[in-house]
């Protein structure tokens, strides 16, 4: 309010400089709370530009120095001796002096480890630590800020090393969601208690398939027995389809037993799911459950099994085909039609 | 004595009529503004999880099918296909509708990828075009042609919706430049939230004057004509308000008919595009949004502000005419076809609050400010208008609207930086000042006349509009 009063008496005395009165107070008002939003505005755009004005000052010559700086990481990575490293390492160290140039070849560095294997990794790894930027991440992951946490998250992630559980550890309780979610992901790839992290998953990210399944196949590549047995717990129909998505794209024989079980099960998405895992792995033993499933009152649920037992390559199928002729459902009908086809190449074929 | 006094009052009324309209439209300008710089600003700084996201989008990405009609298009086809083979995604396949063209096009195609007669499931439920033929190519397993009679860009776009086998489609126009990481970008809210989000649309920006390598945009330039230049604030301003700020209240009312993604089955169920629509890519995301509310799905349309699609703006001022000729009908049209979700609660913000906004000063305010310029004008002749309040209301709104324009400039380009020169930049500022100063007048003026064309053209319905159109 003080700011409004200030800015209609500058108003007034500015009107009364250039010798103008009015008497219309609507219009003074008006015009006030217009200066008002201009200033606000001027002020965002001085937040803005500053950064950006400084951005581009740095990235000036930004090709010529990615060329160069990449040609350092990759003698590094390659280099014969350890002695040659040493040097290319204190070339570098004398090259990226500010902050700007630092987080430049940072980055650089972090596009190397997703092209890199093995020793050439663990050297990449090296580089990174020697240089520095794994303190620095690992103090960035502590800051106040969400986005500060959230790209040194995103960083330490890319790292994949086995000191770093710790960090993740907390990381995966954070209180923003983006930085947790992060933290769950680098969790998964490390020697973290799955049952823990499943929990946390299944309280923080209910519905994002992203997260849920790329940590259920981290999980079952390192303990399959861990999925089937939070498959058979849990309660979310959403959690059970996408575990059974996992397991039966991971071939797992073992939950064959259980899949068939879960062939009665009330849940539509549940159903679908489990037949076409099955179907994945070529159960026959299930094939006359999954058939009981085309008189499902779910149009999904036919298609789905259609598909399914399509992929046993019965002989019988066409007569199936044949059967379900005058289903009307959309779904359905394009199962039929790719299925027709399949026949059709398989007569060429033979 | 009489006639002087009511002449007063009415001068009194109307000037408070026009400010009260002038307040208000500012208003939400200025909320817009604040709303987006804070909502850009988030997703710049939730960048490196999108960014982290990338390399694993092989596990995750939903596949797409992209749906590009073509009608007399001989010269472009077969490179704009080239830059949609060239997208950076890993599940996506291309389905061109040759929507009857009487030129060589399908030859064309025929000719440089190596088409055959192919199979595919067809749902005729949206078209009732007869579709001539299904062609797959041998060199791209990804690409398909569909060869149909004509029937217009929404009939050709249904037809695509027919043959579509993946859950996700993406509408494009087959002149528009793709970024080649555009669906990895526009995809991420169906990553996100994959229940509910039903739509997603992205920036659209100029092209003209950049040199294009190969289907690419491969350095930024200015246009060469003043009209062109100005374009480039205008597109900045009206994809940071117009669209961000609305995504932040959850009421996006147009996804840009150049590129936009959507699921399948939800635009098949809510009727497809409408084939005797003029805007068909607004009136589809406004009755999808109703769609989904009177049918109580959960339902989210998203827009991503990374700028994603190149395009070509009109450099002439007859060009622009024509463009927003069409553009102020295809909205009037959207607008009055769905005048249920006018101030209604159900539909939420984008009922109460986006839905009128677009109507008051989207459609109607071209007539609002030409009758405030000439209320101006007859005020000062008579004198029954105060010079000196009138000096201080134009001045003012007119820094209101070049700050406007700078906030536009500066918050895109410190969260997107495409134009990467610093002589860019300032061109923007300047070019801030000229939009205010001429542009927007022009502007007015030519929306006006589109809705004046509007409800001309509305009583001579039928033949006449599709003609009218196509000679203009």
């Amino acid at each position: 309010m003080i700011i409004f009063d200030f800015i209609i008496s500058i108003l007034d005395q500015l009107l009364d400089l250039i010798g103008i009165y009015n008497h219309i107070k609507v219009a003074r008002v008006a015009a006030a709370i217009l200066i008002i939003k201009i200033i606000a505005i001027g002020f965002l755009v001085l937040l803005a530009s500053t950064r950006r004005l400084q951005r581009l000052w740095h990235r000036r010559h930004d090709r010529q120095k990615a060329s160069r700086y990449r040609a350092y990481i990759l003698d590094y990575l390659f280099a014969e001796t350890d002695n040659l490293r040493e040097n290319i390492f204190k070339d570098v160290r004398s090259q990226t002096n500010s902050s700007m140039e630092e987080g430049f070849f940072r980055r650089l560095l972090q596009d190397q480890f997703r092209l890199v294997r093995g020793l050439e990794r663990e050297r990449a790894v090296r580089l990174y630590k020697d240089l520095g930027f794994l303190r620095s991440d690992l103090r960035q992951a502590k800051s106040w800020f969400w986005w500060v946490r959230l790209a040194a998250a995103v960083r330490l992630e890319r790292l994949e090393i086995p000191e770093l559980t710790e960090i993740f550890e907390t990381l995966m309780k954070d209180k923003s969601e983006l930085v947790a979610l992060v933290g769950i992901r680098g969790a998964s790839k490390l020697n973290v208690d799955e049952a823990e992290l499943l929990e946390i998953v299944s309280r923080r990210a209910p519905a994002r398939r992203d997260i849920f399944i790329e940590i259920l196949f981290s999980i079952a590549d390192r303990n399959v027995d861990r999925v089937i047995q939070y498959l058979v717990e849990c309660y979310d129909p959403f959690i059970a389809s996408l575990c059974i998505e996992v397991l039966g794209e991971r071939r797992v024989a073992s939950v064959i037993p259980i899949l068939r079980a879960l062939l009665a099960s009330s849940n539509d998405e549940v159903l679908a799911a489990s037949a076409v895992a099955l179907a994945q792995m070529r159960d026959q033993e299930s094939m006359p459950l999954i058939k009981e499933l085309l008189q499902h009152a779910n149009p999904v649920v036919r298609a789905k099994s259609l598909w399914a037992l399509i992929q046993f390559r019965e002989e019988s199928f066409e007569s199936l085909i044949k059967e379900l002729e005058k289903e009307k459902s959309v779904e359905v009908q394009r199962v039929i039609f790719d299925a027709k086809i399949q026949l059709k190449w398989r007569a060429l074929l033979a | 004595m009489e006639g002087s006094a009511g002449l007063n009052l009415f001068f009194e009324i109307a000037t408070l009529f026009f400010a009260s309209y002038f307040m208000l439209a500012n208003g939400i300008f200025f909320s817009l503004l604040l709303v987006s710089f804070f909502s850009v600003r988030k997703v710049v700084r939730s960048n490196p999880m999108v960014e982290s996201l990338k390399d694993r989008y092989t596990l995750i990405a939903p596949a797409v099918s992209i749906i590009a009609p073509a009608f007399n298009e001989e010269k472009t086809v077969v490179e704009s296909i080239h830059s949609f083979l060239r997208l950076d995604y890993p599940s996506f396949e291309i389905l061109l509708i040759n929507d009857g063209s009487k030129d060589r096009t399908l030859a064309q195609l025929q000719e440089s990828f190596d088409l055959t007669p192919a199979e595919r499931f067809y749902d005729a439920r949206l078209s009732s075009s007869k579709v001539r033929g299904f062609y797959k190519s041998k060199s791209y397993p990804n690409l398909f042609v569909v060869d149909k009679e004509n029937g217009g860009k929404a009939d050709a776009i249904n037809v695509g919706l027919g043959f579509a086998s993946n859950t996700l489609f993406c509408a494009v126009d087959s002149d528009s430049i793709l970024e080649p990481d555009c669906l990895l970008r526009v995809v991420v809210p169906f990553i996100e939230e994959p229940e509910t989000t039903i739509a997603a649309g992205g920036t659209v920006r100029p092209v003209n004057g950049c040199v294009i390598e190969q289907g690419r945009v491969s350095e930024l330039r200015f246009p060469r004509g003043i009209l062109g230049k100005i374009q480039i604030v205008e597109y900045l301003r009206a994809f940071l308000f117009g669209r961000q700020g609305w995504n932040a209240w959850n009421s996006t009312l147009i996804i840009s008919g150049a590129f936009g993604i959507f699921k399948r089955d939800i635009v098949i169920e809510a009727g497809g595009y409408r084939r005797d629509s003029i805007g068909e890519d607004m009136e589809l995301v406004v009755r999808l949004r109703r769609y989904a509310v009177e049918n109580g799905l959960p339902y989210r349309i998203s827009f991503v502000p990374d700028p994603i699609c190149w395009t070509e703006v009109p450099e002439t001022i007859a060009g622009l005419a024509q463009q927003r000729d069409r553009w102020q009908r295809g909205l009037a049209d959207s607008l009055f076809s769905h005048m249920r979700m006018f101030m209604n609660p159900r539909y939420g913000a984008a009922g109460m609050v986006a839905f009128p906004y677009f109507f008051l000063v989207e459609l109607f305010g071209p007539v609002i400010e030409t009758a405030a310029y000439l209320f101006i004008g007859i005020g000062l002749f008579t004198g029954k208008i105060d010079q000196s309040i009138l000096l201080l209301f134009v001045l003012v709104d007119i820094v209101f609207g070049i700050f406007m324009s700078f906030g536009a400039v500066f918050i895109e380009e410190s969260a997107f930086h495409k134009y990467t020169k610093l002589r860019h930049l300032l061109g923007l500022v300047v070019l801030s000042f000229v939009e205010q100063l001429g542009f927007r007048q022009l502007l007015t003026l030519l929306r006006l006349r589109g809705l004046i064309n509007y409800f001309l053209g509305r009583k001579q319905w039928g033949e006449m509009s599709r003609t009218g159109f196509d000679a203009r």
